[in-house]
């Protein structure tokens, strides 16, 4: 028997938040502004749904932190200014961000990275969501971070997708079979790779992703149930040919 | 009563050789495939590393892809390995777009080639505009699915050297909860002078072969290559008429919460990781024949391991080897490729080596410099741990179509 999955809390940190909140100065230097904004986003999330921690931490990222990566390969590229600094190499990792949280909390549970171009949100979603169905955690956080850099949005001008297929967010939400204090359910998550069709269901309300970052449509797809709407699909169309189906019920 | 998840198909490359014949033939030599750099385009040239023994225009004409396509070493090396492991599942075209879901890990992606021509791509000139849409991670799944002839979903794992093993897990779960039918999965890395000097610039790469497990271990060496299983119910292989070559009887996942960069004294997210393993597997310590252990020759990984495996099986430990001065340390897909190499262990009852090893350390586990087993290998684990302490753990069963053997 599978469990049912519920929405405790969503979280997008749109600006960055006075960080005195959630770690000491020290630490924030060791930080780049992609960990800052996870940190906040991860913590705010926890506190949203009521909890001290949750049993699997999974994130999603297409590119983890480019500004530590672009840093290195200047190094190594020999420009001047720029080393190849352990630092740059150990944030480059795209899982660094999970681990990071997982450290912080003394979290030993599940712990996972995505890194799937638009689609990176519903890989760390689908996750948590088929641990909880089967059973295997009871609560999950999931969370998209993305942060661009100037050099690397300039790159993506260059094939003319506008950094599309990545976008700034920093969201959090924890997801679990506690129905008690929940927002919604998760009704289901789906992947797919250049469909010819693709099914919707036909009494929803559908969200489509365009300009915006799936995981944050996430949130907004949320905010619409808490004020009334009883069934929402996201449905994100991914320049690069994937596609992801959210849906959530009152 | 859980579905049983069995391995029908897989593949391998490596330093080592292409294809599982040449994987096997070598481990049963003991014939390292570790060696100065030769064609990887790098100005560190001080560190042994274990290449696959082609250059990318070769691997192009393995994989059946035109010489002037855009396409990372990753890819390649990921399409030449997922097509043998589709071969021996028997799945045909359209199994792979109806039915498969391609679950592939990876960390360094396409960075092969965008080192290469990192200066021109940012600057204001319209060149290396190919290589900027195979530079991520998700692209070099997203090229492997398009040159098999598309597949039904894609995701991509990065959890360092843990990449492949997470991508089991999925697949596993995304079976067991039928949500997917047959999952393709596994991982592809190839060397980078980025990675390479990534891992220099934190002092652990040895410039000898590797010694794992050894008194006088001093890092290790990197290296490259690809693995996939083709996963899926018994029920689902029998209906296509697959034979089963292997099971999936149990991962673990944990971290180890500890640093990002170093592992734990007492191994906790391995240990738990094993555990979770055994557990998940019912199966008990005594019951595994083998550990290919993740060993990467670093001081502090082999001691940290060793901890963990003392913790879970006391006294009575079973052979152990770490098979990383075969192949280098594949990050990313060497828990794919070691999967492969404990399903040929299980399959020819040949326990791969721990070459090189000399010297024993108090501190670490004594590995088996390998040879025939006299007992068949039915249940085998798998370890492979991640920077950030993203440790996983595979157990992996000889498939045995005894219905007594049901769980």
């Amino acid at each position: 028997m599978m469990k049912s999955v519920y929405v405790n809390s969503a979280i997008s940190i749109e600006a960055e938040p006075d960080y005195r909140k959630y770690f000491s100065p020290m630490e924030a230097r060791r930080m780049g502004r992609l960990m800052k904004m996870a940190v906040a986003a991860s913590s705010e999330a926890l506190e949203a749904a009521g909890m001290e921690s949750t049993d699997a931490i999974i994130t999603g990222t297409g590119l983890g932190s480019v500004e530590c990566t672009e840093n290195f390969l200047l190094g190594l590229c020999g420009v001047e200014g720029y080393d190849m600094k352990p630092t740059n190499f150990m944030q480059s990792t795209h899982n660094t961000i999970s681990s990071l949280i997982a450290i912080r909390n003394k979290n030993h549970g599940y712990n996972s990275t995505y890194a799937q171009r638009g689609i990176s949100f519903e890989s760390a979603l689908l996750d948590g969501y088929t641990r909880i169905l089967l059973g295997d955690s009871s609560s999950v956080m999931a969370g998209c971070y993305e942060q661009l850099t100037p050099r690397y949005t300039a790159l993506l001008s260059k094939i003319g997708k506008d950094g599309s297929v990545f976008r700034d967010c920093a969201v959090s939400t924890i997801i679990s079979d506690r129905e008690e204090g929940a927002i919604c359910r998760l009704a289901g998550v789906k992947l797919l790779y250049k469909p010819g069709s693709v099914d919707i269901p036909e009494d929803a309300l559908v969200l489509e992703c365009r300009e915006e970052a799936s995981a944050r449509v996430f949130c907004q797809a949320v905010e619409k149930i808490r004020k009334g709407a009883r069934k929402v699909v996201i449905k994100n169309d991914a320049p690069g040919g994937e596609v992801a189906i959210t849906i959530l019920e009152k | 009563m859980e579905p049983r998840i069995v391995i029908t198909g897989f593949g391998v490359i490596s330093a080592i050789g292409i294809g599982k014949d040449e994987t096997l033939a070598a481990l049963e030599r003991g014939e390292s495939g570790v060696a100065p750099v030769k064609y990887l385009e790098t100005g560190l040239k001080d560190f042994p590393v274990g290449e696959v023994k082609a250059t990318d225009l070769q691997l192009k004409s393995i994989a059946g892809i035109e010489r002037d396509e855009t396409i990372s070493r990753t890819s390649l090396m990921g399409v030449i390995s997922l097509r043998e492991a589709c071969a021996q599942a028997g799945l045909s075209g359209e199994d792979l777009r109806k039915r498969t879901t391609l679950i592939c890990g990876t960390t360094v992606g396409g960075m092969d080639l965008s080192e290469k021509c990192y200066l021109e791509m940012i600057s204001d000139n319209a060149q290396c505009t190919d290589v900027i849409r195979v530079h991520d991670c998700g692209a070099t799944t997203a090229k492997i699915a398009d040159a098999i002839g598309g597949v039904r979903a894609i995701t991509t794992p990065s959890t360092a050297c843990s990449s492949a093993a997470n991508a089991m897990i999925l697949g596993a779960n995304l079976i067991l909860s039928g949500q997917a039918d047959i999952v393709a999965a596994g991982a592809s890395e190839c060397l980078s002078s980025f990675h390479l000097n990534g891992f220099n610039s934190l002092m652990i790469l040895d410039r000898q072969r590797c010694r794992p497990f050894d008194a006088n271990r001093q890092g290790l060496n990197l290296g490259e290559g690809a693995g996939f299983v083709i996963l899926e119910t018994l029920e689902s292989a029998r209906a296509r008429g697959a034979k089963p070559v292997g099971e999936l009887l149990g991962y673990g996942n944990a971290c180890d919460a500890f640093h990002q960069t170093a592992s734990s004294p007492e191994g906790e997210g391995a240990f738990l990781a094993m555990t979770q393993a055994l557990s998940k597997g019912k199966t008990s310590p005594e019951e595994i024949d083998y550990i290919n252990a993740h060993g990467t020759g670093t001081p502090n990984n082999d001691a940290s391991e060793s901890a963990a495996i003392r913790r879970v099986f006391g006294d009575r430990l079973p052979k152990i080897s770490s098979t990383k001065a075969f192949t280098g340390h594949t990050t990313s897909a060497s828990g794919a490729i070691e999967t492969a190499f404990c399903l040929l262990a299980a399959e020819s009852g040949f326990i791969p080596g721990n070459i090189g090893w000399e010297n024993a350390d108090a501190n670490c586990i004594t590995p088996t410099l390998g040879g025939n087993s006299p007992e068949p290998l039915r249940k085998i684990l798998c370890n492979a741990f991640g920077f950030g302490g993203n440790d996983s753990s595979l157990l992996l069963g000889r498939f045995d179509d005894d219905e007594e053997c049901l769980r």
